[in-house]
C-alpha cells in the first residue's frame, strides 16, 4: 500500500511517516502544493493524507484535481481548522475522512486503515487478527467462527485495537476515538477501563488469549505476544 | 427635557420683558408725537384768532364760539405774554371724568384792547388710542412668537427625523454584524456631517475589529499545529520499546496536559467565534430531538456514575438557532449535570412550553453564584475541568437572547438550570 503525505510542518510529517512506515506502508512525503501535484501525476498512490493549508496552495484543490481524474485513491484531510464548513467542503469534494489537528497518530492510522478497507476490499472486507475475524459490513465479530456479542463501543474499541496492534494506545487516544467531542466526560480512569475490561472478558470467554495488556497505567497494547 | 422645549422656555422668558418694554416705549413715543401735533394745532388756532382780533374793531365776542374756546379776557396793556403751553385737566361732560387737555395762553392786542387768549384742546382720545395701540402691538408680538413656536413644534418631528434615525442606527449597531454603510446622506448639512463622521468612525472600528478577529482565529489555528507536532512526537516516544515506567508516566502527563491545552485553545476559539457571530446560519432546531439524542449519547456516562435520569420531553419544541451551537449549549448543560452530579444521584431534564429545566444533585457551589457563568471558574474538586463550559453556554444564550437562570435548593441539595425562550 502506497501512501502520500502532504503536510508543510516537517516534524509532523516525519512523525506521521515513521508511524505509518512501521505499519508496513510505503510512504512518500511532500510539503508543497506543487510537488504534491507532480507526485500525484507521476505515481499511483492508494491513500493521500492532505493538509488543507499549504504554503503555496490549498489542499482542497489537490482533492478537486484528483477527483476529476476519477482515481480510486483514498483521501484523508488533516487540518488545523475545526470549522464545519471546511469539513463539509472537503467531504463534498470526495475526501473520505477529515481529521482535526492535533490528532493521535493511532487515530490517523485507524482512519487510513478504514479508508483503505472501504476502497480496496469491497464485497468482503474482513479484518482478522489471529482467531478473531470481523466483518465490518454487518459489524459482526467471530472468534473461531463463533459470534461474539459486543456493544457498539466494545466493537469500535476492538477495531481500534486491531488497527493499532502492537502499539501502545494512550487512554486519551482511546477516549477521543470512542467518544469524540464528549470525551471530556470520559476522562475518569475507570470509565475507559470498564469498557476494556468487558471486551477482554468477552474475548477470553470465547477462548482467546488475553491480548490486551496494560502498560504502567499509561495505556494499553493489543498484542499477540 | 428636549432641546426644543428648552429653547421655547428661554424664548418665552426673554420675550415677556421685551414685550412690556416695547409697550411702554411705544406709548411714550406716541404720547410725545401727539403733544407735538396738538401744540401745532393750538398754534394754528391761535394764529387764526390773532388775525381776527387784529382786524376786529369790536368786542371779542366775534371770536367766541359756543365752547368759549378760544377764551378771551381783556387784560391791561402792560401784560404781554408770549404763547406758552401747559397741561391741565377738565371735566368731561359725557361721563364726568377728568380728561387731560393742552392749554395755550398768549396776549394779543389791537388798537383798542389787550386780550389774553386761552385756547384748550383735549387729547385724551389720542392717549387712549396710543395705549390701546401699544398694548395691542405688545400682545401681537407675543402671539406671533407663540405661533412661531407652535409651528416649530409641528415641524420639529420632521426636521429632526434624520437625527433620530441616526440615533436608532447607532443603538442597533453591532460590531459583528456586517452592516457598514448604514449612515445615509442627509439633506440637512449638520446631520449629514454627523452621519458621515459616524460612518467613518464605524468603518474604522469595524476594520480594527476584523483584524483583531482574524488575528485571534489565526493564532488559535497556528497553535494547533505545534501541539499536533508535540503530540505526535510524544506518541512516538511512548511507542519506543523498553521505556521504564517513570518515563512512561512523564510522557503520559505531558500528553494529558497537551490535550488540555488543545482543548482549551479550541474552547477559546469557539468563544471568540460565537462572540464574533461567526455561526450565522440559523435554522429551526428541534430541541426535543436534540435533547433526547444527547441524553442517549450521555447515557453510558450517567450509568457509570449510577445516575438516574428522569426525562420529560414535550415533542417538537423548536428554537431558531445555529444547529451546532444548539448542540454545544444543551450538551454543555447536560454534561455539567452529569459531571457535577453525586454518585448515585439523579438528573432531571424537562423540556416543555419553551423552557428547558435541568437539575442535578450536588453540593453547594464552592464559589459565589454570580461567578458561575464566568470564564475559568473551576470546581476545586474537578481540576481537570477548564471552567469554560458554562461561559460558552452564557455566550450562546446571550447571542440568541435566551434567558438562563441558576438556582440551588439548599434543603434538597439540588442545582437547577432553567433556560427560557
Amino acid at each position: 500500500m502506497k501512501i502520500l503525505l502532504i503536510e508543510d510542518e516537517p516534524s509532523l510529517l516525519l512523525s506521521m511517516q515513521h508511524y505509518l512506515e512501521e505499519e508496513g506502508y510505503i510512504v512518500s512525503t511532500t510539503n508543497t502544493f506543487r510537488d504534491a501535484v507532480e507526485k500525484i501525476n507521476d505515481y499511483d498512490y492508494d491513500c493521500l493524507v492532505v493538509d488543507i493549508t499549504l504554503p503555496d496552495g490549498s489542499g482542497l484543490d489537490i482533492i478537486k484535481e484528483l477527483k476529476q481524474e476519477k482515481t480510486n485513491v483514498g483521501i484523508v484531510i488533516v487540518s488545523a481548522k475545526n470549522s464545519l464548513d471546511d469539513r463539509l467542503v472537503g467531504l463534498d469534494l470526495g475526501a473520505d475522512d477529515y481529521l482535526t489537528k492535533p490528532f493521535h497518530l493511532s487515530e490517523l492510522n485507524a482512519r487510513i486503515k478504514s479508508v483503505l478497507r472501504r476502497r480496496f476490499f469491497e464485497g468482503n472486507p474482513k479484518i482478522t487478527f489471529q482467531e478473531i475475524s470481523i466483518s465490518p459490513e454487518n459489524q459482526e465479530v467471530f472468534v473461531k467462527n463463533e459470534i461474539v456479542e459486543l456493544t457498539r463501543k466494545e466493537y469500535e474499541l476492538l477495531i481500534f485495537f486491531i488497527s493499532n496492534k502492537n502499539r501502545i494506545l494512550s487512554k486519551s487516544a482511546i477516549a477521543e476515538h470512542l467518544w469524540g467531542d464528549s470525551m471530556d466526560l470520559a476522562d475518569s480512569h475507570d470509565f475507559i477501563y470498564t469498557h476494556i475490561k468487558n471486551l477482554r472478558r468477552k474475548l477470553i470467554e470465547k477462548g482467546c488469549p488475553d491480548y490486551v495488556k496494560t502498560r504502567y497505567g499509561a495505556g494499553y497494547i493489543f498484542s499477540e505476544k | 427635557m428636549k432641546l426644543l422645549s428648552k429653547t421655547a422656555i428661554y424664548l418665552c422668558l426673554a420675550s415677556f420683558p421685551i414685550a412690556i418694554l416695547g409697550v411702554f416705549t411705544l406709548n411714550w413715543f406716541i404720547h410725545k408725537s401727539t403733544i407735538h401735533e396738538i401744540d401745532e394745532l393750538l398754534i394754528s388756532h391761535f394764529k387764526k384768532a390773532e388775525k381776527k382780533l387784529k382786524i376786529s374793531q369790536n368786542q371779542a365776542f366775534v371770536l367766541g364760539d359756543l365752547d368759549d374756546n378760544p377764551h378771551l379776557q381783556i387784560v391791561p396793556y402792560s401784560l404781554k405774554i408770549k404763547p406758552i403751553f401747559s397741561d391741565s385737566t377738565e371735566i368731561d361732560l359725557r361721563n364726568n371724568d377728568e380728561v387731560r387737555i393742552r392749554v395755550l395762553q398768549a396776549t394779543v392786542h389791537n388798537a383798542q384792547q389787550n386780550f389774553l387768549v386761552t385756547i384748550t384742546q383735549s387729547y385724551e382720545e389720542f392717549e387712549e388710542i396710543s395705549t390701546k395701540l401699544s398694548w395691542g402691538l405688545g400682545i401681537y408680538f407675543l402671539g406671533f412668537l407663540l405661533l412661531l413656536l407652535l409651528i416649530n413644534f409641528l415641524i420639529y418631528r420632521q426636521l429632526w427625523k434624520p437625527f433620530y434615525e441616526i440615533i436608532d442606527h447607532l443603538r442597533n449597531y453591532q460590531l459583528n454584524k456586517s452592516t457598514p454603510s448604514i449612515f445615509k446622506k442627509e439633506a440637512i448639512e449638520e446631520f449629514n456631517l454627523l452621519s458621515q463622521t459616524l460612518h467613518q468612525m464605524t468603518q474604522r472600528i469595524s476594520k480594527q475589529f476584523i483584524l483583531q478577529k482574524e488575528f485571534t482565529e489565526n493564532a488559535s489555528h497556528e497553535i494547533q499545529t505545534p501541539i499536533a507536532v508535540i503530540s505526535a512526537e510524544l506518541e512516538t516516544l511512548l511507542g519506543s520499546e523498553n521505556l521504564p515506567e517513570k518515563e512512561v508516566n512523564h510522557i503520559q502527563k505531558s500528553m494529558d496536559s497537551l490535550q488540555k491545552l488543545s482543548q482549551l485553545n479550541k474552547s477559546l476559539l469557539l468563544l471568540t467565534k460565537i462572540e464574533n457571530n461567526q455561526f450565522s446560519e440559523i435554522e429551526e432546531v428541534n430541541l426535543s430531538n436534540l435533547v433526547s439524542n444527547l441524553l442517549e449519547m450521555y447515557q453510558e456516562f450517567a450509568q457509570h456514575k449510577n445516575i438516574t435520569i428522569h426525562q420529560e420531553i414535550q415533542p417538537n419544541q423548536t428554537l431558531e438557532i445555529n444547529p451546532l451551537l444548539a448542540e454545544i449549549l444543551v450538551g454543555n448543560l447536560l454534561k455539567n449535570a452529569i459531571r457535577y452530579n453525586q454518585k448515585s444521584g439523579n438528573l432531571t431534564c424537562i423540556l416543555k412550553d419553551k423552557q428547558l429545566t435541568i437539575t442535578n444533585k450536588g453540593d453547594k457551589l464552592p464559589f459565589p453564584e454570580t461567578q458561575l457563568f464566568n470564564r475559568f471558574v473551576k470546581h476545586p474538586k474537578h481540576p481537570e475541568s477548564m471552567g469554560l463550559g458554562l461561559a460558552i453556554v452564557k455566550q450562546i444564550a446571550e447571542q440568541y437572547g435566551l434567558k438562563i437562570t441558576y438556582k440551588f435548593d439548599k434543603m434538597k441539595q439540588v442545582h437547577t438550570f432553567i433556560m427560557k425562550w
